[in-house]
C-alpha cells in the first residue's frame, strides 16, 4: 500500500536533498535576495493577463489558512529536518472541503499556542550544530549573515520576497535575542525564525492581487505560484516555481500551464490529489464508524478501514496516472486494490494483494461497489439505503438534500412478516408528504444497493427474504447496482460534479453564479479531453476563477 | 473580582511567604478569609467562575422533567445521578428556544449556547454547514472576567465522535463568533501539559524569571507588526480574521506575563498527578474524571475562571462501550417506543456531569468549596433527539454563584418562556453588568427571578 501524506505526521522524516538544507534557499535566478521598499509590497510581473471570459464575475478573495497537512508539508520543505511537532489544531471542513473552511478560519488561542511551540521546535532542530551551517548558508563572522538568511528564508516562508521593513523586523528580533542570550548568534536566529513562522504572512496564504479591471484583481505571479503549488503538491512552492514567478511567467496562461504540467508529472501530485478525492468522497468518515458483532464478529479494525480507503484512492490513481484515462469509468470499473482482509470481504481469494480485476460477470463494480462507501453509509447493525442515497446525491451528483423537518418521527417500523426488508420498511417515507419529497431522491437509489450489507459484503438476499433492487434515476429505470453504475457513467451531472468539486477545492469557495461561465468552460474542456482528469486539472488552473478574484 | 484583585492577592501571598509574614509561619486559610468565607482578609473576594457542560442529542423529556416544581422538587429518573449535589442544582423547564428551528440540532445548539440564531452555510449543491452568529456565552463571560489570567478559558472535550463535516456548529462548543471556534482538548495528558507543564509554578517555587519569556513576547510583538502591515491591505472580512488571530496572540502574551508575574495562590492549588494518554469513547468515564479533576485545579489555582466541557457534540454519534450502547444519534432516530436505550445514555451522561460537580464540591476554598463560586450551565443541542424539538428545553443550573444563585436549588417551570431568560440570569449571576442578552428572537431583558438567591 502506498504511504499517504494526509494523515498528520508528527515526525517529519525528510531526506537531505531539499533545497532548504543546502543553504541555497533563494530561488535560482533571483540574483540573491531582492528586497523592496515597504511601500511597494510584494512584486508581481508587469502586465495584466489574458482577460476574463464573457459574463464572468470574479468571487471575493479571501485569506487561506494553511491546513494541517499543508503546514506539515511546508515546514518539511522549509527545514528539511527531523522534528517532533506538537499536534496542531484540526481543520474545519465547510461545504465538503477543508480548503473552504480554511478560507473562513482564523487562529484560536490554543492554535496560537501550538503554532508557537511548533515554531520554536522547528527553529531549534534546524539550527542544531549538525544542520545549521547548511541551513543558514553563512557563518556568524560573515558580514550581513543574519540579513541574508532572513531574506532568503523569508522568501520561502512568505512565498514572496520580503520588504526591507520585514527583513529589518526579523533581523532586529535576532539581534535582540542574541544580545539577551550571551551573544549566541544561532540562538538569536531561532527567534527570527519563530517570528516568521507565527506571522500571518506565513500562516495564511495572502492574495492581494493587482488591478484586473473594475473590482477585479488578477492574482500576481507569486500568488499564482502558491495557488498552483498547494493545489498540486499541497506544499509551499519550490525554487523553480518561485523563480518562474520572479520572471513573471505565471501571470501568462501558457507559463502557468507549463508549470502546472511539471507539477502534475511529479509524484508529489499523487498524494496531493489523493487529498482532494479523499475530501470530496468523505473517505475519512470511516475512521469513526463502528459495527456491532452481528455485522463484524471480530471487530472493525483500523487496518481494514485503511485498506477500504486505499482501494478508492488507488483506483482513482489508476484512472489519473495509469493506463486508464476516462474518469467516467470509475463508476463501472472492475479495478480494485485489496489486502487479504478486503479481498475476503470482496469474495476474492484471501491471497489476493494489490491491484486486482474483479470478475467481469460479478455483482461488484465501480465506486458504488467500494466497501468504504457501503460501510460508512450504513448503520452499526444494518444497511441504510437513505444514507447511501444521500451520499450519492450530495457527493456524486452535487445535489443538496434538505434536513428532515422538525417534529417528524424518524423511527422506521420494525421488520415484520409483511415488511421483511428495507424496501417495505422505508415505504413509510412515501406515506408522509413532508418526508416523501426528499426521500424519493435518496431511498430508491439506495435500495438498489441492498445486495451489499452494512460493511459492503455481497448478499443474495436479506435474511432469506428476496431483495427487489429496481429503481429509477432521473427518469431512467434500472435493476440493481450494476445498472445504476451504467446510468451514473452516462449521467452528465455526475461528471460535472467532479469538475465543480475540483473548482471548489482549488478556489476555496463554492462557485458563485457569476463564476458559472468559468465552471462551464472547465466542464467542456473535461468532456473534450475524453474525461481525462489531467485535462480537468489544467482547465481549472487555466480558468478565470483560478486567476482572478474580486475585492471584498 | 477583577484581575487587579487577583494580582493583589497573588502579591499578598508572595509577600506572606517570602517577606515579613514568614515569621508567623504559613498563614492558615481561615486567617485570610472574612467570617463569611467569601472574601480574603485584604477584602479581595473569592472570584466567581463560569462553566458549561454540554452534550448532544437531547433527553427523554418524560423521564427528565421533575414532577414537582419549586424548592420541593425531586430528582427525575434521568436526573437521579445528581443526588450528591442536588442542593447545588436547579432545573429550568418549559423554556423554548426562540431563534427558530431552521435545522435540527444546529439551531438548538447555537440558540442555547449564544441566545442567537445560527448562520446557515449552504450554497446550492454543496454539502451543508452552519456556524454561530454570536459568541457562545462562555466567551461572553471570558471577555469580561478573565483579563490577565493565564488562560482566558478552557475548552474540554470527552467523546470524540463528533460530526466534523457540517461546519463549526456541530463540532465545537465554544465560539468567538462566526467560524471562530475554540476547539477543545480531548486528551487529559495534553490538557495536563498545557495547564501544569512548563511555566506552571506551585506555591513556594522559585520566582526567578526566565529571560526567554521576554523574548517570546518580543516575537509576538513582531507577529503583531506583521499583522498590522498586512491588515492595511485586506478587505473587511479578512481584517476581522486577522484581528481575531491577533486577539489570540495577545492571549498568548497574557499567558507569558502570568508566568513572569507570580506563582499561583496557595489556596486549593496543587499540581495533580499526570493522567495517562487515554482518550476517546472507550474511556468516557476515566477521561471525564481526569478532566474534571484538572478543571477543578485550574480554577483553584486561578489559571482561568471560565471552562466548558463538550461531553459529546451536537448530533454526536458517541459510542458507550461501558454500557454497551451506541451510536447515540442513530439510536435517537431508530429506537422505538419509550427509547429505553436512549434514556440509559442520558443517565450515563448525567453521571459524568455529577462527577464534575462532585469534584468541584470536594475542592475546598475558603470555608466552603469551589462549587460555591461557580455558575454552571448544563444543556444540549435539542430538547428530544427523535423529533428535533426546541420547546421545553432541558436546562440545568449548578453552583451558588458566590451567593447569587438560589440555594438549595429549585425546579422552575415556565410556560414557554425564552431560554435566553436563563442565560441572562446566569450572566448576571457571574457578575456581568448586562440588562439584556441575545439577538433576534433570542433577545431578552427578563432574567428568571426565581433562580436568584
Amino acid at each position: 500500500m502506498i504511504v499517504r501524506r494526509f494523515k498528520p505526521q508528527a515526525l517529519l522524516l525528510i531526506g537531505a536533498t531539499l533545497a532548504g538544507c543546502s543553504g541555497t534557499i533563494a530561488a535560482p535566478g533571483l540574483g540573491g535576495a531582492p528586497t523592496l521598499s515597504s511601500e511597494d509590497g510584494p512584486p508581481g510581473s508587469p502586465g495584466v493577463p489574458t482577460g476574463q471570459a464573457d459574463g464572468f464575475e470574479a468571487a471575493p478573495v479571501a485569506l487561506r489558512k494553511l491546513t494541517v497537512y499543508q503546514y506539515e508539508n511546508t515546514v518539511a520543505d522549509l527545514f528539511g529536518v527531523m522534528a517532533k511537532l506538537p499536534e496542531l489544531e484540526p481543520d474545519t471542513s465547510i461545504n465538503g472541503f477543508f480548503a473552504i473552511g480554511a478560507a473562513k478560519a482564523t487562529v484560536s488561542v490554543s492554535a496560537a499556542e501550538k503554532f508557537e511551540s511548533a515554531a520554536f521546535v522547528l527553529a531549534a532542530a534546524a539550527l542544531d550544530a549538525t544542520h545549521r551551517d547548511a541551513f543558514v548558508g553563512c557563518t556568524p563572522a560573515t558580514a550581513g549573515c543574519a540579513d541574508g538568511f532572513v531574506a532568503r528564508f523569508g522568501q520561502r516562508a512568505f512565498r514572496r520576497p520580503l520588504t526591507a521593513e520585514e527583513v529589518a523586523r526579523y533581523v532586529g528580533l535576532a539581534s535582540q535575542a542574541q544580545a539577551a542570550l550571551g551573544g549566541d548568534f544561532y540562538a538569536g536566529l531561532s527567534y527570527a525564525i519563530a517570528g516568521m513562522l507565527q506571522a500571518p504572512s506565513f500562516l495564511f496564504r495572502v492574495e492581494l492581487g493587482k488591478d484586473g479591471g473594475g473590482n477585479t484583481v488578477a492574482y500576481d505571479d507569486y500568488e499564482l505560484a502558491t495557488r498552483l503549488s498547494y493545489l498540486l503538491w499541497n506544499t509551499t512552492p519550490d525554487d523553480a516555481l518561485l523563480a518562474a514567478a520572479s520572471r513573471g511567467e505565471l501571470s501568462k496562461l501558457d507559463g502557468l500551464l507549463e508549470q502546472a504540467d511539471r507539477l502534475i508529472a511529479d509524484p508529489r501530485a499523487k498524494s496531493a490529489l489523493d487529498n482532494f478525492h479523499s475530501e470530496r468522497l468523505s473517505l475519512e468518515e470511516i475512521d469513526l464508524v463502528d459495527k456491532n458483532a452481528k455485522v463484524m464478529p471480530d471487530g472493525f479494525d483500523d487496518a481494514l478501514k485503511t485498506a477500504m480507503k486505499d482501494d478508492v484512492l488507488d483506483t482513482i490513481e489508476d484512472y489519473t496516472f495509469g493506463a486508464n484515462t476516462d474518469f467516467r469509468e470509475l463508476f463501472t470499473t472492475r479495478v480494485a486494490f485489496v489486502n487479504s482482509e478486503l479481498a475476503t470481504l470482496y469474495g476474492l481469494p484471501a491471497s489476493s494483494n494489490g491491484r486486482v480485476t474483479l470478475p467481469a460477470d460479478g455483482p461488484r463494480a465501480g465506486l458504488l461497489g467500494k466497501a468504504v462507501f457501503l460501510a460508512t453509509y450504513a448503520h452499526t447493525d444494518g444497511t441504510s439505503p437513505t444514507k447511501r442515497g444521500k451520499f450519492i446525491r450530495e457527493r456524486m451528483l452535487c445535489q443538496s438534500i434538505p434536513a428532515p423537518p422538525p417534529e417528524v418521527s424518524t423511527v422506521l417500523p420494525e421488520p415484520a412478516a409483511n415488511a421483511p426488508t428495507m424496501r417495505e420498511r422505508l415505504a413509510v417515507h412515501n406515506s408522509v408528504a413532508s418526508c416523501a419529497g426528499c426521500h424519493k431522491l435518496m431511498d430508491p437509489i439506495g435500495l438498489s444497493l441492498e445486495n451489499f450489507d452494512a460493511v459492503g459484503r455481497w448478499r443474495k438476499d436479506d435474511n432469506g427474504h428476496a431483495l427487489d433492487v429496481t429503481g429509477s434515476l432521473n427518469g431512467s429505470d434500472f435493476d440493481g447496482a450494476l445498472q445504476l453504475a451504467e446510468l451514473l457513467h452516462d449521467e452528465e451531472s455526475a461528471i460535472e460534479c467532479v469538475a465543480r468539486q475540483l473548482y471548489r477545492y482549488a478556489t476555496a469557495h463554492v462557485e458563485t453564479d457569476g463564476e458559472e461561465p468559468a465552471v462551464q468552460e472547465t466542464i467542456e474542456a473535461f468532456a473534450a479531453s475524453g474525461y481525462k482528469f489531467s485535462a480537468l486539472l489544467r482547465a481549472v488552473i487555466g480558468s478565470d476563477g483560478f486567476r482572478f478574484g474580486a475585492r471584498q | 473580582m477583577t484581575s487587579r484583585n487577583t494580582l493583589g492577592r497573588r502579591s499578598l501571598l508572595r509577600g506572606m511567604l517570602y517577606g515579613s509574614a514568614i515569621r508567623i509561619g504559613l498563614p492558615t486559610l481561615e486567617m485570610m478569609l472574612n467570617s463569611h468565607g467569601t472574601a480574603l482578609a485584604d477584602g479581595a473576594t473569592i472570584p466567581k467562575r463560569f462553566g458549561i457542560f454540554f452534550w448532544g442529542n437531547g433527553v427523554r423529556l418524560k423521564k427528565w422533567v421533575p414532577s414537582a416544581q419549586g424548592p420541593s422538587w425531586q430528582l427525575s429518573e434521568e436526573l437521579a445521578p445528581l443526588l450528591n449535589v442536588k442542593d447545588y442544582v436547579s432545573v429550568a423547564s418549559g423554556y423554548n428556544i426562540k431563534t427558530g428551528n431552521e435545522r435540527g440540532h444546529h439551531a438548538g445548539c447555537v440558540g442555547i449556547l449564544s441566545g442567537a440564531p445560527m448562520i446557515p452555510q449552504d450554497p446550492k449543491g454543496a454539502p451543508y454547514a452552519s456556524t454561530f452568529s454570536a459568541p457562545s456565552i462562555d466567551q461572553v463571560v471570558a471577555a469580561s472576567i478573565t483579563d490577565k489570567l493565564k488562560f482566558r478559558s478552557l475548552e474540554i472535550g470527552i467523546s470524540k465522535s463528533v460530526v466534523t463535516g457540517e461546519g463549526t456548529t456541530l463540532r465545537y462548543l465554544s465560539h468567538n463568533g462566526p467560524d471562530t471556534p475554540n476547539p477543545p482538548e480531548y486528551t487529559p495528558s495534553a490538557l495536563y501539559s498545557r495547564l501544569f507543564g512548563d511555566g506552571f509554578k506551585e506555591p513556594g517555587q522559585s520566582t526567578a524569571v526566565d529571560p526567554k519569556l521576554a523574548l517570546r513576547r518580543s516575537v509576538l510583538s513582531a507577529v503583531k507588526d506583521d499583522a498590522t502591515a498586512l491588515k492595511r491591505r485586506l478587505g473587511v472580512n479578512d481584517q476581522r480574521r486577522i484581528d481575531q488571530h491577533m486577539e489570540s496572540i495577545r492571549a498568548l502574551e497574557t499567558q507569558i506575563m502570568a508566568i513572569e508575574n507570580a506563582p499561583p495562590p496557595a489556596l486549593g492549588c496543587k499540581k495533580p498527578t499526570a493522567p495517562s494518554t487515554m482518550t476517546g469513547d472507550k474511556y468516557l468515564t476515566a477521561v471525564n474524571d481526569a478532566m474534571s479533576a484538572m478543571a477543578a485545579l485550574a480554577l483553584a489555582c486561578d489559571q482561568t475562571r471560565v471552562f466548558s466541557v463538550m461531553f459529546s457534540g451536537s448530533v454526536g454519534f458517541s459510542n458507550y462501550p461501558e454500557i454497551q450502547l451506541g451510536d447515540h444519534h442513530s439510536l435517537t432516530h431508530n429506537e422505538g417506543g419509550e427509547q429505553p436505550q436512549v434514556n440509559s445514555i442520558t443517565v450515563f451522561i448525567m453521571q459524568r456531569f455529577a462527577k464534575l460537580l462532585e469534584t468541584l464540591k470536594a475542592t475546598p476554598e475558603g470555608t466552603g468549596n469551589l462549587l460555591d463560586s461557580c455558575v454552571i450551565l448544563g444543556s444540549t443541542d435539542t430538547a428530544e433527539g427523535l423529533p428535533h424539538t426546541i420547546n421545553d428545553y432541558p436546562i440545568l443550573i449548578a453552583g451558588k454563584g458566590g451567593g447569587t444563585l438560589v440555594h438549595p436549588g429549585i425546579h422552575v417551570r415556565s410556560s414557554g418562556g425564552n431560554t435566553s431568560d436563563v442565560l441572562l440570569t446566569l450572566l448576571q449571576a457571574v457578575g456581568l453588568p448586562l440588562t439584556e442578552f441575545g439577538t433576534k428572537g433570542g433577545k431578552t431583558s427578563t432574567p428568571v427571578a426565581a433562580l436568584r438567591a
